[in-house]
C-alpha cells in the first residue's frame, strides 16, 4: 500500500506558511544588530511597544536624544514619518531639537514633524492620537520631568495603542526619575567617551546604555557607538585604563539628589 | 460728541436736537457751553467707532459676501446677483432698516448703479432706490461736498459759483484738472461710473458657500451640529461636482443679536467628506478659549470653502501605503487644529550660516514633505558637526583657557565644572553684516568633550585680536 505524497504541493504549503509568518515577525520586532545585546530579547525588540529612555544628568540630554533617534531609525521603516511631540519646557530646559544636528546623526529632517505642546497633558493627548494610526514610523514622546498625568494608566494606554497599530513609541524622559509604569523597556543613558577621530577632536556619538527594565528578558549594560551613515550600532569594549571609569549602574533611589546638575 | 482737535475741544458730531438748537460740527466746546449750560457730551473714540463698524460689516455678511468699509461711517454692500434672494430691492432695504433700527442705529441707505454713487447719495440726499434712468439727475443735484474733496478746493469751487455736482460735470475737464488737480475729475468719474472703482471687500469671497437661515433661532448645540452636517453635505456635493475638495473652510454663526462668530479650519489635504470635516470642527470647537455661545440663538449659519484644490478620484483601500499616508495627513490636520498651526512644524532649511537661523519651522499642515529645500551636506564618515539639541538663547558659561585662541580647558555650566578632554575648533561664523545691527560679534565655535564623555557645542563671542578684552563664552548645543 503506497501513499502518494504530492511533494510539490507540500513544499508550496510550507513556503506559503513561512511566507505568511516571516513578514509579520519582521514587522513586529527590530534589533540592535549587536549579538550580546539582542540576546536579551527573545524575539527581537518589540516594535509596537513603549520604550522609555532616561537621561542621567542634564548634560546627558543630548546623548539620550541621540539614543532615541538611533532606536527610532532602527525601528521605523525607511523614509517613514517620525513624529516628535515635545513639551515646551523640556525644549527650553534641555535645548530645542536641531534639524542640522539630527541630520548629522542620520535622521533626514524631511521625515520629521515636530509637535510643540504647552502641557504634559497635551503631549499625552497628541501621543494617543499619533499612536492610533498606522502610517507613522515612530513617535517620540518627550514630556518634561515627572508629570502627574504620566502614570501607570496613561503609560498602559500608550502601550495598548502602540501594540494595536504596531507603531513604536519612545518616551524621551529628560529631567525625570524612573518610576513604575507600563513601558516595555527602560533605558538609562549617559554620554560615554568617544573615540577621537584624530587631531584631538571628539568622535562619533557613544552612549553608555543601561537597560534597567526589560519585560522580555534580562537587563544589562553596554557601551554603544552609533554610526550615523549606516544606521548601525557598534559595541565598544570598555578597555582597562580607559579615561572613563567603568560606569556601574546604581538604582536611582540611592543616588544623592545633589549629584544632579540643574 | 467731543474730541480734541488742534489742542481745542471741539464738537465732532451733534445729534438732531442739538443741530436744531444751532450747534454744529467743528464748533468749540466752550462756545457751545456758552450757549447751553446743560450739554450732554461724550468723548469721541474713533477706535470704538471703527470696531462697531466692523461688527456691523460682519453682520451685513448675511446680505452679500462682498461687504466693504466706507470709513468712517459707511458700509458698501455689493448686491450684484444677490437681490433675488430677498425678493426685490424695496424689500431688501426695508429689511436692512428694520433690523438695524432694532439695534438702535440710525440708518440711511441708497441703492445705486455703482459704489461711489450709492455712498454719495446715501450721505447727501434722501437716499432710497435710485433707478438707473434717474441716477444722473439725482447725482447732478448733489452738493459739492459729496465729491470728497479738500476743503480748500470746495471753497474754491464755491467761489466760482458752482453749487452742485451737475454744475461741475458740464465744465471742460481739462480746465478742472488744471485748476484743481486730478481729484475732481476722478471723483466725478467714479460717481458717474465712467471709471469703475472696485470696492475692496473685507474678507475673501468663498469659492463655494452654503448657508441656512432659521425661522426660529437655534439654541441647542445638537441642533446647530445637525445643521452643520446638512450644510457640509451640501457643500461637498457642490465641490464634488467641480472635482474639488476644500483646503480652508470657514463656518460663520450669525447670532440674533448681531454678533457673528467665525471658525476657520485648514487642512493639508483637500477635504471631501462631512465626517472628516465634522471631526476637525469638533476639534476646533473644543480648543476655543471662548466657547461658541449661542446666546439667544443663531438665526443663520454659513459654511464657505475659502480655498479649494483639485481632488483625484481615488480607488479605496487597494494600497495600504496610500491609505496610511492619508491617515498621517489627517493626523497632522487634527493636531494642527487642536494645538494651533504654529505648534505642528516641519523643519525647512534656510540658506544662512548663523546656526539658530539655518532652520525655519514651517506649519506642517501648509507645507508638503517634498517641498523641503536642500540641507547642506555632511562630509562622509565624519562625526556630527552640529548638535542634536540647540539652546535658544545660548547659555552663558564661565570658561578658562590657556592661550587666547585656544578652546577652553574647563568651563562651568549650570554650576557644574566640566574638564575638557577632546576639542575641535574654532569654526568661525561671522555675523551677517547686511542684516545685523552693529551689535553682533563674530563667533568662534568649538566642539568639546568632557571627561565623562558629554559633548558640547560652545562658542566665544568676539575676537581677542579685535579688541574684545573679555570675550564671553556661551554653550549653544548638546551633541549626541
Amino acid at each position: 500500500m503506497a501513499t502518494t505524497v504530492d511533494l510539490t504541493a507540500l513544499r508550496r504549503d510550507i513556503a506559503s506558511l513561512s511566507a505568511g509568518i516571516s513578514p509579520a515577525a519582521k514587522r513586529s520586532a527590530f534589533a540592535f544588530g549587536i549579538e550580546t545585546l539582542d540576546r536579551m530579547f527573545r524575539h527581537g525588540i518589540e516594535r509596537g511597544a513603549v520604550h522609555e529612555v532616561f537621561a542621567d544628568e542634564a548634560g546627558d540630554a543630548g546623548a539620550a536624544t541621540g539614543f532615541v533617534i538611533a532606536l527610532a531609525l532602527r525601528a521605523a521603516s525607511n523614509q517613514s514619518l517620525i513624529l516628535w511631540l515635545e513639551e515646551d519646557f523640556a525644549a527650553q530646559e534641555h535645548g530645542f531639537p536641531y534639524a542640522p544636528g539630527l541630520r548629522h546623526i542620520g535622521l533626514d529632517p524631511q521625515r520629521l514633524v515636530i509637535v510643540r505642546c504647552a502641557t504634559p497633558q497635551d503631549v499625552l493627548k497628541a501621543a494617543a492620537d499619533s499612536l492610533g494610526i498606522r502610517g507613522t514610523g515612530a513617535v517620540i514622546i518627550a514630556p518634561w520631568s515627572n508629570p502627574k498625568c504620566l502614570d501607570l494608566t496613561a503609560s498602559r494606554k500608550l502601550l495598548l495603542s502602540a501594540q494595536q497599530t504596531n507603531v513604536p513609541a519612545f518616551l524621551l524622559r529628560l529631567g525625570a526619575q524612573p518610576t513604575e509604569n507600563a513601558a516595555t523597556t527602560r533605558w538609562l543613558i549617559r554620554s560615554a567617551a568617544s573615540q577621537s577621530s584624530g587631531a584631538n577632536a571628539p568622535g562619533h556619538p557613544v552612549f553608555d546604555a543601561t537597560l534597567i527594565r526589560n519585560r522580555q528578558g534580562m537587563t544589562g549594560h553596554w557601551i554603544l557607538q552609533w554610526e550615523s551613515e549606516d544606521h548601525v550600532f557598534r559595541q565598544i569594549e570598555p578597555l582597562s585604563g580607559n579615561v572613563v571609569p567603568a560606569p556601574a549602574y546604581r538604582p536611582p533611589q540611592t543616588r544623592k539628589s545633589g549629584t544632579r546638575s540643574y | 460728541m467731543v474730541d480734541k482737535i488742534a489742542n481745542a475741544l471741539r464738537l465732532t458730531a451733534v445729534d438732531e436736537q442739538a443741530a436744531k438748537a444751532g450747534l454744529y460740527k467743528g464748533m468749540a466746546l466752550t462756545d457751545a457751553r456758552a450757549q447751553f449750560d446743560k450739554l450732554d457730551i461724550a468723548f469721541a473714540s474713533p477706535r470704538k467707532d471703527g470696531e462697531l463698524l466692523e461688527k456691523l460689516a460682519d453682520w451685513c455678511d448675511r446680505y452679500t459676501p462682498l461687504v466693504a468699509l466706507d470709513a468712517p461711517h459707511g458700509l458698501i454692500l455689493d448686491m450684484t446677483g444677490c437681490i433675488h434672494l430677498f425678493g426685490d430691492e424695496p424689500t431688501l432695504l426695508k429689511d436692512v432698516h428694520r433690523q438695524l433700527q432694532r439695534h438702535g442705529m440710525i440708518v440711511k441707505t441708497a441703492f445705486a448703479g455703482n459704489a461711489a454713487a450709492a455712498s454719495a447719495l446715501a450721505r447727501h440726499s434722501a437716499g432710497g432706490i435710485v433707478e438707473p434712468s434717474d441716477q444722473n439727475r439725482r447725482l447732478y443735484a448733489l452738493p459739492l461736498v459729496s465729491l470728497d474733496l479738500e476743503d480748500a478746493h470746495i471753497a474754491g469751487l464755491r467761489r466760482a459759483g458752482l453749487r452742485t455736482v451737475g454744475d461741475l460735470d458740464v465744465l471742460p475737464r481739462a480746465a478742472l484738472t488744471a485748476r484743481f488737480g486730478n481729484g475732481v475729475v476722478a471723483g466725478l468719474d467714479a460717481l458717474f461710473g465712467r471709471q469703475s472703482k472696485p470696492i475692496s471687500p473685507r474678507r475673501i469671497v468663498p469659492v463655494c458657500m452654503v448657508e441656512r437661515r432659521m425661522a426660529e433661532p437655534l439654541i441647542a448645540m445638537e441642533a446647530v451640529e445637525l445643521v452643520l452636517v446638512q450644510l457640509a453635505d451640501e457643500l461637498f456635493i457642490r465641490l464634488g461636482q467641480r472635482v474639488e475638495g476644500a483646503r480652508e473652510i470657514e463656518a460663520s454663526f450669525f447670532r440674533t443679536d448681531g454678533n457673528v462668530r467665525r471658525l476657520r479650519i485648514e487642512a493639508g489635504r483637500p477635504l471631501t467628506d462631512t465626517k472628516t470635516l465634522m471631526r476637525l470642527m469638533k476639534e476646533r470647537l473644543s480648543t476655543l478659549a471662548e466657547p461658541l455661545d449661542a446666546g439667544f440663538g443663531f438665526d443663520m449659519i454659513r459654511l464657505g470653502a475659502l480655498r479649494t484644490d483639485r481632488t483625484r478620484h481615488q480607488q479605496k483601500s487597494l494600497d495600504d501605503r496610500e491609505q496610511e499616508t492619508e491617515e498621517v495627513e489627517r493626523l497632522i490636520d487634527r493636531l494642527s487644529i487642536r494645538l494651533g498651526n504654529s505648534r505642528v512644524l516641519r523643519p525647512t532649511p534656510v540658506d544662512t550660516h548663523i546656526p539658530e537661523r539655518t532652520v525655519a519651522l514651517e506649519p506642517a499642515s501648509k507645507t508638503k514633505r517634498e517641498s523641503n529645500g536642500e540641507w547642506t551636506a555632511q562630509p562622509q564618515g565624519d562625526p556630527p558637526e552640529r548638535p542634536v539639541r540647540l539652546f535658544q538663547p545660548p547659555e552663558r558659561i564661565e570658561a578658562t583657557f590657556e592661550v587666547p585662541d585656544s578652546p577652553p580647558a574647563q568651563f562651568i555650566w549650570r554650576r557644574v565644572r566640566h574638564n575638557v578632554v577632546l576639542a575641535e575648533g574654532p569654526e568661525r561664523i561671522a555675523p551677517e553684516w547686511w542684516r545685523e545691527h552693529s551689535g553682533a560679534l563674530t563667533r568662534d565655535y568649538y566642539r568639546l568633550e568632557d571627561s565623562s564623555g558629554k559633548r558640547f557645542w560652545v562658542f566665544r563671542e568676539g575676537l581677542l585680536e579685535r579688541g574684545t578684552p573679555n570675550p564671553r563664552w556661551y554653550l549653544h548645543g548638546l551633541f549626541a
